[in-house]
C-alpha cells in the first residue's frame, strides 16, 4: 500500500512535475551541482530546458566524466567539449569554476596554451570558488593570469600541480580583496611569501619550490592551518606570521629535511592554538630540536639526549606544558615501529626500562581544557606510559580514541563521559 | 561547549522570535535559529519580529522541518566558528572530522523525506534564504539525476518531452559535443 501510494506521488503519469515548475534561478542551482557535460544534456529534456544550462553559474569540468573506453580521457576529446562549454555557455557571474582535468592522455603541452586560454578566459566571471587541478604526472606549467579585478569575489582558491610564478603572491595581496580559503597542492611554487589580512584557512601540501628557500606566510587572521612536508619542499622552510586567531593547525612532515631555526619559529608560532594535530616521528623529532631553543624548555637534560624516546617524551610534555588552551589534540604515528625484527627487539631492550625514573608527573602538566585526543598508530606499549598520563593529567577528557595503536599485554582502563 | 551552551541560551531567552506557518501555526525559536535565514536576519535587523513573523509561503509540516534543520547547524556553527562549509576537506583537521561526519550524518537523515517534501523544502530555503539548506536540498535533487540519460530523467520527475523531433534533432545538433 504505502509503496503504491508512494509511487502514485512520485512516478505516477498524473504526478506533476516539480522539477520543471521551479523557478529558473533553482533549477540553475540545482545544475550548478552537476557537472557541465551533464547539466548539458538536460537541454533534451524539454522546451522549459533547452536554454537553462547556458546561464547555469558554474562551470563543473571534470575530466574523469569524459572518460574513453580505456578509461582515460584523450586530450582531444576534453579539448573539444571544454572549448565548446566556454564559446556557448553565457553566465553573466560564474560562482564556481572547476577544472578537474587528471587522468589525460595523449596531452601535447608545448607550446598548448589551451587551458591558459580557458582559465583567462573563465576568470573573466569574477568566481567565488576557483579550482584548478592538473594531472600531476603531466607538470603543466600554468600561471594564474592578471587580470584586472577578476578575483575581486574570490573566497576560495584551491590549486593542484600547478606552477605558480613569483607574481602569484603579489597578485594573491592585492588581487583577492576576500580571499578566504588557499589550498595548494603539489604546486611548485616560484614565490616566497604569501601575504594577505583576509585569508582564514591555509593549506600547503607537498608543494615544492626551486627558486626560495623559505615560504613566509604572512596572515593575521588565520584560523586553521594545515601543512605537509615533503622532501622538496622549501629547503629552510616556513616562516610563520599570524595573529592569535589560529585556532587550528596539522603539521605532517615526512622527512627531516628542515632547518633547525625554521622548525622552532614553526612550531613556536602554534602554542595559542586550540586543536593540533601532529603527524610522524618526525614531527616529534621535530618537536625536540624545537623545544631546546626556548627558555622554559631547560627541563630537558642534556643527559639524557641520547635517549631519542626519552627526549621525544619529554618535548611533548613540554609543548603541552606551553599550550595550556590546548582542547583537541591528535598524535599520528608516534613511537610506532614497524622495524625488523631486530629492531623491535632493540626497541624492547632493557635500556628503555632503565630511563624509566626520569620520567615523572613533573614533565606532563594538567591539561585543563583537554577534551578531545585521538592517538592514531602510537605505540602505547612503550615505557612512558603515555596514555595514562593523558589520562591522569586530563580531568575534562570527554572523548578518547585508539586507533591502530600498539598495546601493551596489560590491558589500558578506559575513561570516558 | 557545554558552557558556549548554557550561555547562548541565556541570551537567547531574552531573544525569541516567533514564526507563524501558512496555516497558522505559531513556533518558537531561538534568534540564533532564526538567523540562519536571511530573510528573518534582515527583519529582525529592521525591527519588526513583534507579534510574530508570518511565513505565508510555508507549511507548518515544512516549517517544523526547516526550524529542525536551523537548530542542528546553528549549535554546530557555535561550536566551530571560522570553518566555512564550502571549505575543501583537505583543510579539516582529523579532530574536526568526527564533527563534520556527525553533522552530515544528520544531513542525510534529515534528506530521507518523498521527493514533494523535498521540493517543497528547496521553496522553503529559497524563500527564507537559507544558503546551507537550499544548497543541501539541490544537491540532493542533483545526486538523483547524476549519471542519468535525460529520457530517464524525464521519467523520474515526469517531465512531458514537448519538443517536436525536429526541434530535437536540431537541438542534438548544437550540442553533439556533449553527448560524445
Amino acid at each position: 500500500m504505502e509503496v503504491a501510494a508512494k509511487r502514485a506521488r512520485a512516478g505516477g503519469g498524473s504526478a506533476p512535475d516539480r522539477l520543471s515548475a521551479l523557478p529558473d534561478e533553482l533549477i540553475r542551482c540545482v545544475l550548478s551541482f552537476l557537472p557541465s557535460r551533464q547539466a548539458v544534456q538536460t537541454t533534451m529534456l524539454s522546451k522549459r530546458w533547452v536554454d537553462l544550462w547556458r546561464s547555469v553559474p558554474a562551470i563543473n569540468v571534470d575530466s574523469t566524466d569524459i572518460l574513453g573506453t580505456d578509461g582515460c580521457a584523450g586530450w582531444e576529446k576534453i579539448k573539444y567539449f571544454t572549448t565548446n562549454l566556454l564559446m556557448l555557455h553565457n553566465a553573466q557571474f560564474l560562482d564556481v569554476i572547476r577544472l578537474w582535468l587528471y587522468a589525460i592522455v595523449n596531452y601535447s603541452p608545448h607550446p598548448d596554451t589551451t587551458v591558459d586560454r580557458w582559465v583567462s578566459r573563465v576568470i573573466k566571471h569574477h568566481p567565488v570558488v576557483l579550482e584548478i587541478c592538473f594531472c600531476r604526472s603531466l607538470g603543466h606549467n600554468f600561471q594564474i593570469p592578471l587580470v584586472g579585478s577578476a578575483f575581486c569575489r574570490l573566497k576560495t582558491l584551491k590549486l593542484d600541480s600547478v606552477s605558480l610564478d613569483h607574481c602569484f603572491a603579489e597578485r594573491l595581496n592585492s588581487g583577492c580583496p576576500v580571499l578566504e580559503d588557499l589550498v595548494l597542492d603539489h604546486c611548485r611554487n616560484e614565490f616566497d611569501a604569501i601575504r594577505s589580512d583576509t585569508l582564514k584557512n591555509v593549506v600547503i601540501h607537498y608543494c615544492s619550490s626551486r627558486t626560495a628557500s623559505v615560504l613566509v606566510i604572512k596572515a593575521p587572521c588565520l584560523t586553521s592551518l594545515s601543512l605537509k612536508f615533503p622532501y622538496c619542499f622549501y629547503r629552510d622552510g616556513l616562516l610563520f606570521v599570524a595573529g592569535n586567531s589560529l585556532v587550528r593547525a596539522s603539521v605532517s612532515v615526512d622527512g627531516d629535511e628542515l632547518s633547525k631555526r625554521c622548525q622552532t619559529i614553526l612550531l613556536g608560532s602554534l602554542f595559542n592554538v586550540t586543536s593540533l594535530e601532529l603527524d610522524g616521528s618526525s614531527a616529534m623529532a621535530f618537536l625536540d630540536k624545537v623545544l631546546d631553543k626556548f627558555p622554559r624548555a631547560n627541563l630537558l637534560a642534556d643527559t639524557v639526549k641520547s635517549e631519542r624516546d626519552v627526549h621525544k617524551f619529554k618535548a611533548l610534555g613540554t609543548f603541552l606544558q606551553k599550550s595550556p588552551n590546548l582542547e583537541k589534540l591528535t598524535l599520528k604515528d608516534f613511537w610506532y615501529f614497524e622495524g625488523t625484527e631486530r629492531e623491535v627487539q632493540r626497541m624492547n631492550e632493557p635500556r628503555l626500562k632503565a630511563v624509566r625514573p626520569v620520567v615523572g608527573p613533573i614533565e606532563f602538566p594538567m591539561l585543563e581544557n583537554l577534551g578531545t585526543l585521538f592517538l592514531v598508530k602510537c605505540d602505547l606499549r612503550d615505557n612512558f606510559r603515555i596514555l595514562r598520563h593523558f589520562l591522569r593529567s586530563s580531568p575534562n577528557l570527554e572523548m578518547l580514541t585508539v586507533q591502530c595503536c600498539k598495546l601493551p599485554k596489560c590491558s589500558v582502563g578506559r575513561k570516558g563521559k | 561547549m557545554a558552557s558556549a551552551g548554557s550561555g547562548d541560551e541565556k541570551a537567547a531567552a531574552a531573544a525569541m522570535i516567533t514564526l507563524i506557518s501558512s496555516d497558522n501555526e505559531k513556533f518558537e525559536v531561538t534568534e540564533a535559529t532564526a538567523t540562519l535565514s536571511q530573510t528573518i536576519r534582515h527583519m529582525i535587523e529592521d525591527g519588526c519580529t513583534d507579534g510574530g513573523v508570518p511565513l505565508p509561503n510555508v507549511t507548518s509540516k515544512i516549517l517544523a522541518r526547516v526550524i529542525e534543520y536551523c537548530k542542528k547547524h546553528a549549535t554546530a556553527a557555535a561550536g566551530e566558528e571560522g570553518s566555512s562549509s564550502s571549505f575543501s576537506d583537505a583543510a579539516f583537521l582529523e579532530v574536526d572530522r568526527a564533527f563534520l561526519e556527525e553533522l552530515e550524518e544528520f544531513d542525510d537523515a534529515f534528506l530521507e523525506v518523498d521527493r514533494a517534501t523535498l521540493f517543497d523544502l528547496i521553496l522553503a530555503a529559497n524563500y527564507l534564504d537559507i544558503k546551507g539548506l537550499l544548497n543541501l536540498t539541490c544537491q540532493k535533487v542533483a545526486d538523483s539525476v547524476k549519471g542519468k540519460t535525460p529520457e530517464q530523467i524525464r521519467e523520474m520527475y515526469n517531465i512531458v518531452n514537448d519538443l517536436t523531433p525536429e526541434e530535437e534533432a536540431e537541438i542534438r545538433r548544437e550540442t553533439q559535443w556533449a553527448f560524445e
